[in-house]
């Protein structure tokens, strides 16, 4: 017992220093082979510490993470393409040690079909892991192309809630992760013009439930339209949406109807919708506002009952356990190199919010610098009432 | 015989009127013959573009192709940040590809107004969103030199019809070689935004152009924007059908 222990901790470390070490020659590479063959590589280094105190953290508490990401890129030819994206992330600090040791096996759940996330070392007070969001092989020939592997299959248009993202909603509150995890899936695409195309694709995940949908995409009077259908999980599901303008203003929306097809006959089905204008004044000032309907949601207290707000089980279906939600957003260059933004996201049915404004100076040319917060606030059990406060500062390296 | 060359003569005299016609002397014609010199028929280049303040510089490059005025497609190359993003205009829309997060992010027209990643130029200045010839009335208003250049001195003020950014501008062309020496911009209420002038004159595979711009805004000592072509190659076998959404996704550099 001792001695099968000690064997599997020395394996253990041994396991971690091969992939420290494959970690720091894959990122000392970079430079090397960047413009050999055809090859090409890009990523960042960054390390981001978060603040936070709420009704789960009563007294304040820290959250160190330092990440890195690398994209590889191969083109044999030029029909083929292969690729990879590694992330290798070591999360540590007080909030895990002292209220969520947990947070490691959270991290190192892989909802994919195929497992790639690898726990490289961890114990109750840091978790270091790997996982891989990207591996695909990319077959083009004239109009047609089918990719095949773990890939980003991106169906949203709006920029905050995306009902017609079937393959892989995301948190807007989970600003540091844009690239999302990848769906294990076949898709095939058929160009029908210069901004149409039809898109059908299948994925699989750890549960083994199949989403499988088709997407057709067009564009009439300058404007983008798309509809779709197909099954996720365990619903049927039809949708549409559009991009456009009005007076120089974007116009966008989306929605779609989800209905269980294993008890069709008796359940009724869910309605998700979203739709938002944005507009551009001439001094570089966005706005941007926001609804979503959800014909499901709860006009009562809407709140998740999670710890942490970033890691909510969200997908097209449900964003929220809200029935109505506003967003609005404004971002501005305070000068050119330093962007101030500001978002806020409210329920009006429990009268609770978020407000996230952030600071992101380029420090250099490759080197950025984001100081962020979100402020929640609601009633006990309302939708953002008990998260607190969250501080996040961030300095990011890209290459 | 005689009346053989009296055709002949009258179709010497048509051709001389042709070729001294006053359409040279039309600053919409001359802005024309510039413009289809800068842009050629198609053409595919690199570009590098240096933001200058008094205390930092950045620098963005790219890699474009066009048609035109009306067909662009821009791979951005560096900063490591923004790399591999792809912006592409077809006649009045735009798209954004970023292939980070997979999406095609449709541009709205208002957003054409931003200036482009802090610089002096805007979105609407680097997609040729409206067009300097099609969009403004254009006039001589004389002749001055330029770095040596004898130019014509065009003014242009904007059709009331036109949903373009400035409200007057003023440019030089070289006379004869229709090269764009310098250009001033103003804003709605006529007061003077930037300069742009225009240096290195370089021999691109047919045609010598400008390799070097640089915007210089209006009372703000030590801000400029420069804007380096290393490559250039015009004419070349493009047409309309190469941009396309599948083209975004698929474009690398040098291709």
């Amino acid at each position: 017992m001792i001695l099968s222990q000690s064997y599997r901790y020395n394996f253990l470390k041994f396991r971690s220093l091969i992939f420290v070490l494959l970690i720091a020659l894959a990122n000392l590479t970079v430079n090397g082979q960047e413009k050999q063959g055809k090859i090409s590589v890009k990523g960042f280094v960054e390390g981001m510490a978060t603040m936070l105190n709420g009704a789960f953290f009563p007294q304040w508490g820290n959250l160190e993470e330092v990440k890195n990401r690398i994209d590889w890129e191969w083109n044999p030819s030029k029909k083929l393409t292969f690729k990879v994206g590694m992330r290798n992330n070591l999360t540590f600090g007080g909030i895990m040690s002292e209220y969520y040791p947990y947070l490691s096996d959270f991290q190192s759940r892989d909802d994919g079909f195929m497992d790639l996330t690898f726990t490289v070392a961890k114990n109750s007070g840091y978790h270091l892991y790997t996982n891989f969001d990207r591996a695909l092989m990319n077959y083009t020939s004239g109009k047609y192309e089918v990719t095949l592997g773990r890939q980003r299959i991106n169906w949203g248009i709006n920029m905050v809630w995306t009902p017609n993202d079937l393959f892989n909603s995301f948190n807007y509150l989970d600003f540091d992760y844009v690239e999302r995890p990848g769906s294990d899936a076949v898709r095939f695409q058929y160009y029908t013009g210069p901004a149409s195309s039809f898109d059908v694709a299948a994925k699989l995940d750890h549960k083994r439930k199949l989403t499988a949908a088709a997407l057709y995409r067009f564009n009439r009077w300058d404007w983008d339209f798309q509809l779709l259908s197909g099954v996720m999980a365990q619903d049927f599901v039809v949708g549409g949406g559009w991009s456009g303008q009005i007076k120089g203003a974007g116009f966008n929306g989306e929605g779609s109807y989800f209905r269980s097809y294993e008890n069709f006959a008796d359940s009724t089905g869910q309605f998700v919708f979203t739709t938002a204008l944005n507009y551009t004044l001439s001094n570089s000032l966005f706005l941007q506002a926001g609804a979503l309907f959800n014909s499901k949601g709860t006009t009562g207290p809407a709140g998740w009952g999670n710890m942490f707000i970033r890691e909510l089980d969200i997908s097209a279906k449900n964003f929220t356990k809200a029935r109505y939600s506003i967003f609005g957003h404004i971002s501005y260059p305070i000068t050119p190199l330093l962007k101030g933004d500001c978002s806020v996201m409210y329920n009006p049915s429990d009268d609770s919010a978020v407000l996230a404004p952030s600071l992101e100076l380029s420090a250099t040319q490759s080197l950025d610098l984001l100081l962020a917060a979100q402020f929640f606030g609601g009633g006990k059990g309302t939708e953002y009432g008990e998260y607190g406060t969250y501080w996040f500062l961030r300095l990011k390296y890209s290459f | 015989m005689k009346r053989r060359l009296k055709i002949l003569t009258f179709l010497i005299l048509l051709m001389l009127s042709f070729r001294s016609s006053p359409a040279q002397e039309n600053g919409r014609e001359i802005l024309r013959q510039s413009q289809a010199l800068v842009n050629g028929k198609s053409n595919k280049g690199k570009m590098t573009m240096t933001i200058v303040r008094p205390t930092w510089t950045r620098e963005v490059s790219m890699e474009s192709w066009s048609v035109g005025e009306e067909y662009y497609l821009i791979l951005v190359t560096a900063p490591a940040r923004d790399k591999g993003s792809v912006f592409m205009k077809r006649e009045k829309e735009m798209w954004n590809w970023m292939p980070s997060i997979g999406r095609m992010i449709k541009i709205p027209p208002s957003m054409m107004a931003q200036s482009w990643m802090g610089s002096d130029f805007t979105n609407d200045d680097l997609m040729k969103g409206s067009s300097m010839v099609d969009d403004y009335v254009q006039k001589i208003v004389g002749e001055e030199q330029i770095s040596g250049v004898t130019c014509w001195k065009i003014e242009m003020i904007p059709l009331s019809t036109s949903a373009v950014v400035w409200g007057k501008v003023v440019i030089w062309i070289a006379k004869g070689k229709f090269w764009q020496m310098k250009v001033e911009y103003y804003d709605e209420d006529l007061s003077k935004i930037n300069t742009m002038f225009c240096d290195k004159i370089t021999r691109f595979n047919d045609r010598e152009l400008p390799a070097r711009l640089t915007i210089v805004p209006q009372d703000k000592p030590g801000n400029k924007t420069i804007i380096e072509f290393p490559a250039q190659e015009f004419d070349i076998p493009l047409n309309v059908g190469f941009f396309t959404q599948q083209k975004m996704k698929s474009i690398r550099p040098g291709d």
